[in-house]
């Protein structure tokens, strides 16, 4: 259903509506659009956030086009944005592997199975890739590669292609102290990629496909591989093209994860820096508060162009003609721009990557999606006026009686056995190979954490005796506040965002009423700009409204966040709500509120468990904007304390390990028990591809 | 009991949900109320030093404290140094620092600086009279920064002119051997003092094998502890820098001279000593483990606890834990940094003493200007520096005590300071881009990843052009320091007009002698560099301590004629 228009002389009869957007938009517009602007504002200063504030104009913008450290950040964003869209693969396969099993109760235990080791807060796994994996002397990567092996073939391409020594006989390469390699680290972090949001997304998505199509399918004596490529990829391709935004955005702006692997100078020679981190240096550490700012602008204008074109393959005839010359115009006169200014002498090197990207996003978007099959065309189809062949036989009996022949044949039906036999075999024995790889970094959480500093050392992947039990207890007396502190902030955060979600949405879904138009497109906007870049005004703000160093700071700026993507996904929901049904409620005399009580919070069940699933997760895994604005240790989340742990000189691993055990606890719980909703709720359309 | 178990069955989740949130706000509360009671006065202390002995020394010192001021309560916030710049920066910045903080390290020169001046409570009035707890003592009497082993020099800002921390220990930086390897290894009973002896000693390690068939590693280092050998071993050998950049001839040459003498041609990064430091850093890190550019400072010392490793470089805050360690397996010893014979072919041109150790305190706290109890702050801080406190702060932390009339660990002797001695004078660090920058290229040459000649022809350029802006934000900086400056100097005046006879008199020689010197040769100084560099190279002029070619000429002339 569309909203119902309301003209402003009916507004009267109407007027309460708006109580219903009201916090949203007072949450909106003070933590998300005033830092916006603050940020727009103070890059033109040269500000350190305190009592330097002097105006520069766009000396902060020309000095970042001229960094050459500023625009190597974007380069290695495209890289693991690039790779990220890679890694997205073993999700889809693992999915369908899991879809493809007939057995129920086999695919109810992958799915479990799946859950607990995926939904490990990232956090916690790139710290344990950084200690277990990627340690130089004993690290678990560089033994696999001697035992396998590798380490000689890696060694000879070395000295063949001059990669400068990074392999040598005798020398364990440092993944996380070699400049070269540290990028090469953060890409192989998290091996097999097989993320939990995007396999259950994939699973609803593939659940959804009707059966009919199956049968059909097999009946014509279709292949797995053409099953996959020509039925299922095609009928999931919208969740594909929505993780894929997600998954290039989100490495654009993150900043988390290379902050934990690589440190906040970003590992050596600062190579693994990312335009965020860059903007974290530069605001807290160099005081370069307004350059930080112009960071963050740029930041934005990026993750809005890359929004934007993402939304243009997928749906180019959303733009007319007129509008996607106009937007390929300006984008070929930046490039040129770009390219006039680099040749023009003024020392700008990696401008000409820009523009060449620039250049190659201006070209028509048909012609990449022309390298798409848009249509399954699996099985040979009978077309009318394609004619008969000379025998008096349609291709399609043709092919029919082929196939009926092949099925006759008893030494086909034996090599179509097997081949079948073989294939569930190698199906099976991927989901278990990913399963061991993705239950790994479990194993040796649980492994280390009942050993003493020696055992750890001495045999650090196998059980050894006398067990520490008392880790735990240790771990338990340092992580209990700040797990605690956790829970109350993400229950209350997901609490608050689900109820401002509801009415934001029933607002935009029911009526049309003046400003509804105005405030979607708000709404939109901030959608589409990513929140670390107005990291450095809601510092100020918070520390202005006297919010630094507490809970409530994360919990109310959490929800100003969460409450939008759960927006956009409740309204169209409540779209999709049958009319009627309101019609009935007012004729009754129900006003809005009993409309959203009695229709909407009924009927919308599995969508808000998905959309508190998803936020509770977020809440549960920040720790950028905790470390910035937290100090007392009673007051941390459970986050900054592991990562703080992470940091003591000496380490005691077992108790540490417990620590991220103890971290992971509460999310796997919630996943085991949520899993069914969560997975209702995507079917239901929480995550429309 | 049916309807009470539907009604479980039905609303379970949310049941569990307010469950989990009663249980998390009850422990919020209750751990809330265990650091400290409700209506005590808390005094919250931020410090990067997670070792716990650390901790435990603080707690024991706040218990005593507490003895005497029962209602008050020390809190620690210990943060690791990876992120302590940056949280050090969000709270000043926000205002949330707590009341004592841990300062001089973790963040560049001149970011503490600019800190000093907005953040710090300048405690020069105080370290001038005594130190109350030292009451009873022969200290009793004596002005606080006397008090001090150093005279409390390391605690005192000269950009400021004042004094905004106050030191509780001292350090010293060594290298920690393994005896018994070395002996059976090399066959060397004592440690080589000389740097071609230790570089043979290190290459004879490197070529033998333990039981598992792996080669020793004669040096265990990690980036942690590549600092010290970089600030202790390669640094010195850039003083000669001195002759050609300390331009306001203080001894040193600060990082805002340096940039003047090679803005204007006086220097270049071909400078023979400069060149000298980077060959030495090659040949000594050559000798640590692969990959120690991506250890951690605990795996380099489990090398050296493993006995895998023969030498390891760390301070007198790692001496008892090492010892500790060896205790019944191996015997550590304690050497110095060896140091190029005179007579070397190639450092001995250009080396010219052993490094200089300040013998100055560490561990130093500021009191923040946003501390609800800065009084207190103070206070405790000066129980902490206190000849009896410090004494027991040290002593079991195992840290060498900063104050007089302390008595240390006999084993920590071998870190007394050397008073003479030369110093580093190739300090690149402007902050903002040039930093970056120099980081990024000198973590690239600790791996190999470009040769000298390679990092020169990136830097200096760089370093030139770029450096301007960071080279003028340290000037701002120094300048706002100034503008406080004249508040305290107004003060002082107004003290000798309103006073008479010899109190006016004393106010009046110590205004003109405080504005002569901190105003009136700062800003010569600061305007002659900035004239330099705004007048562009200068490649025909000379260092401050070198003649030009016409007075050469004169002098070689006098002394043909007095021939």
């Amino acid at each position: 259903m569309n909203p119902k228009p309301v003209k402003l002389s009916q507004i009267k009869h109407h007027w309460e509506i708006y109580l219903f957007i009201l916090p949203v938009v007072i949450l909106i517009g003070l933590f998300q659009y005033y830092p916006a602007s603050s940020g727009i504002f103070h890059s033109f200063f040269r500000w350190n956030g305190s009592d330097i504030s002097e105006f520069r104009g766009l000396e902060n913008y020309i000095d970042l086009l001229k960094n050459t450290e500023f625009w190597n950040s974007f380069k290695l964003a495209f890289i693991l944005g690039a790779w990220n869209v890679i890694k997205m693969i073993p999700a889809l396969f693992v999915a369908v592997a899991i879809h493809r099993c007939r057995n129920e109760r086999m695919q109810f235990l992958y799915r479990t199975l799946f859950v607990v080791p995926m939904v490990i807060p990232g956090l916690v796994v790139v710290l344990i890739w950084r200690s277990f994996f990627f340690e130089a002397t004993a690290g678990y990567l560089n033994r696999f590669l001697l035992w396998s092996g590798l380490f000689d073939v890696l060694a000879r391409l070395d000295s063949f292609l001059n990669w400068g020594g990074i392999f040598v006989e005798g020398r364990m390469p440092a993944w996380l102290g070699d400049p070269r390699l540290i990028v090469t680290a953060c890409i192989v972090w998290g091996f097999p990629w097989v993320g939990s949001f995007a396999v259950l997304t994939h699973l609803a998505k593939l659940q959804s496909i009707p059966k009919d199509i199956y049968e059909a399918a097999e009946i014509d004596g279709v292949g797995w591989w053409t099953k996959f490529t020509k039925v299922e990829l095609p009928l999931i391709m919208g969740s594909i093209y929505l993780l894929l935004v997600f998954v290039i955005i989100d490495t654009i702006k993150d900043a988390g994860m290379i902050l934990a692997l690589a440190g906040i100078h970003g590992g050596p020679a600062g190579n693994a820096t990312v335009p965020a981190l860059f903007m974290i240096r530069k605001a807290f550490l160099d005081q370069q508060m307004g350059y930080a700012c112009a960071v963050g602008i740029i930041l934005t204008i990026v993750v809005m162009i890359l929004q934007k074109f993402s939304t243009l393959v997928m749906d180019p005839e959303s733009m007319n003609a007129r509008q996607r010359g106009v937007f390929r115009g300006l984008m070929v006169l930046m490039a040129a721009g770009f390219l006039a200014w680099r040749y023009a002498g003024d020392g700008v090197q990696n401008l000409t990557v820009v523009a060449t990207v620039l250049i190659v996003l201006s070209l028509p978007y048909e012609w990449i999606r022309l390298l798409w099959p848009s249509r399954p065309q699996a099985i040979p189809v009978h077309h009318e006026g394609s004619g008969v062949s000379p025998m008096g036989e349609s291709p399609g009996d043709r092919y029919m009686r082929r196939a009926f022949e092949r099925h006759s044949d008893p030494v086909y039906r034996a090599l179509s056995a097997a081949g079948s036999w073989l294939l569930r075999f190698v199906k099976h024995a991927y989901v278990w190979l990913v399963l061991a790889f993705a239950f790994l970094p479990l194993y040796l959480m649980i492994i280390v954490s009942v050993k003493n500093n020696e055992q750890f050392y001495l045999a650090p992947a196998t059980i050894t005796q006398p067990m520490f039990w008392e880790n735990w207890q240790t771990a338990w007396d340092m992580v209990t506040p700040t797990v605690a502190n956790s829970l109350f902030i993400s229950t209350s955060s997901t609490l608050l965002t689900l109820g401002l979600a509801l009415c934001g949405a029933y607002f935009f879904a029911r009526l049309r009423v003046p400003a509804s138009g105005f405030l979607w497109n708000a709404l939109l906007i901030m959608m589409m700009m990513p929140a670390i870049a107005n990291l450095v005004p809601l510092f100020i703000l918070l520390r202005d409204m006297s919010l630094l160093n507490t809970l409530a700071a994360l919990i109310i700026v959490g929800a100003s966040g969460g409450q939008i993507f759960g927006i956009f996904v409740l309204r169209n929901f409540i779209q999709d709500t049958p009319q009627d049904l309101f019609e009935a409620a007012e004729i009754d005399g129900a006003n809005h509120f009993q409309q959203l009580k009695m229709i909407v919070v009924p009927l919308s069940g599995p969508i808000l468990g998905t959309v508190g699933v998803m936020h509770f997760i977020a809440a549960w895994n920040d720790f950028v904007l905790p470390l910035i604005v937290m100090r007392d240790h009673a007051r941390l989340p459970v986050m900054v304390q592991l990562l703080r742990m992470a940091g003591e000189y000496i380490k005691l691993w077992g108790p540490l390990m417990a620590g991220y055990a103890i971290a992971s606890i509460p999310i796997i719980i919630l996943f085991v028990f949520s899993m069914k909703l969560f997975i209702k709720g995507l079917t239901e359309g929480a995550v429309k591809g | 009991m049916k309807a009470l178990f539907h009604f479980i069955k039905s609303y379970f989740a949310l049941l569990m949900v307010g469950l989990v949130f009663a249980w998390a706000s009850g422990s919020i509360l209750v751990y809330r109320n265990r650091t400290a009671p409700p209506g005590a006065t808390v005094l919250r202390i931020g410090h990067w030093q997670l070792e716990a002995s650390v901790r435990d020394a603080i707690n024991e010192m706040a218990r005593r404290y507490r003895e005497i001021h029962p209602n008050v309560y020390v809190v620690q916030d210990a943060i690791p140094e990876g992120v302590y710049g940056q949280w050090v920066s969000t709270q000043l910045l926000g205002g949330t620092a707590p009341d004592i903080v841990q300062v001089g390290a973790m963040l560049p020169w001149n970011i503490w600086l600019s800190y000093y001046n907005r953040y710090f409570i300048p405690i020069s009035r105080e370290v001038n009279r005594a130190n109350p707890y030292n009451r009873g003592t022969e200290l009793e009497h004596t002005p606080f920064r006397q008090t001090y082993k150093d005279g409390m020099r390391t605690a005192y800002v000269d950009e400021m002119q004042e004094y905004v921390s106050i030191p509780l220990s001292q350090f010293g930086i060594r290298i920690f051997y393994n005896k018994d390897l070395l002996k059976r290894l090399t066959g060397l009973d004592a440690a080589p003092e000389d740097y071609r002896e230790f570089l043979r000693a290190c290459e004879r390690i490197a070529s033998q094998k333990d039981e598992r068939g792996n080669h020793y590693i004669p040096i265990a280092g990690s980036q942690y502890h590549f600092g010290m050998w970089d600030s202790m071993m390669f640094d010195p050998l850039t003083y000669g820098a001195v002759r050609k950049a300390d331009f306001n001839r203080d001894g040193f040459v600060g990082n805002d001279e340096l940039y003047t003498a090679i803005k204007t041609g006086r220097l270049g990064m071909k400078f023979p000593p400069f060149e000298a430091k980077f060959r030495m850093l090659r040949e000594v890190t050559d000798h640590f483990q692969p990959g120690y550019t991506g250890l951690t400072r605990d795996e380099a010392v489990f090398l050296f606890a493993q006995q895998k490793a023969v030498f390891m470089t760390t301070g007198t805050w790692d001496a008892r834990s090492l010892q500790k360690q060896a205790e019944g397996r191996f015997e550590v010893g304690v050497m110095d940094f060896p140091v190029p014979a005179a007579d070397d072919d190639y450092y001995g041109p250009i080396i010219e003493g052993r490094n200089y150790e300040r013998p100055g305190g560490g561990f130093a706290f500021g009191i923040t200007r946003t501390s609800r109890n800065p009084e207190l702050a103070l206070d405790f801080l000066l129980f902490m520096a206190s000849q009896a406190q410090n004494e027991e702060l040290n002593r079991i932390i195992g840290w060498i005590p900063c104050i007089l009339g302390t008595e240390m660990d006999p084993m920590l002797e071998a870190f007394e300071p050397h008073l003479e001695g030369i110093y580093s004078a190739m300090n690149l660090w402007l902050g903002g881009e040039t930093a970056t920058k120099w980081m990024q290229l000198y973590s690239a040459y600790q791996v190999d990843q470009v040769s000298y000649d390679g990092l020169v022809e990136q830097f200096e350029p760089f370093y030139k052009e770029q450096g301007y802006k960071d080279f003028m934000e340290q000037q701002r900086d120094w300048r706002r320091g100034m503008h406080q400056n004249e508040r305290f100097l107004a003060g002082i005046r107004a003290r000798a007009l309103a006073s008479e006879g010899e109190e006016a008199e004393s106010a009046w020689v110590k205004y003109r002698a405080l504005t002569t010197s901190r105003q009136i040769w700062a800003e010569l100084t600061h305007n002659r560099q900035v004239q330099l560099i705004e007048k562009g190279p200068d490649l025909e002029a000379v260092g401050p301590y070198e003649y030009s070619p016409a007075v050469l000429k004169k002098i070689r002339e006098r002394i043909k004629k007095e021939k």
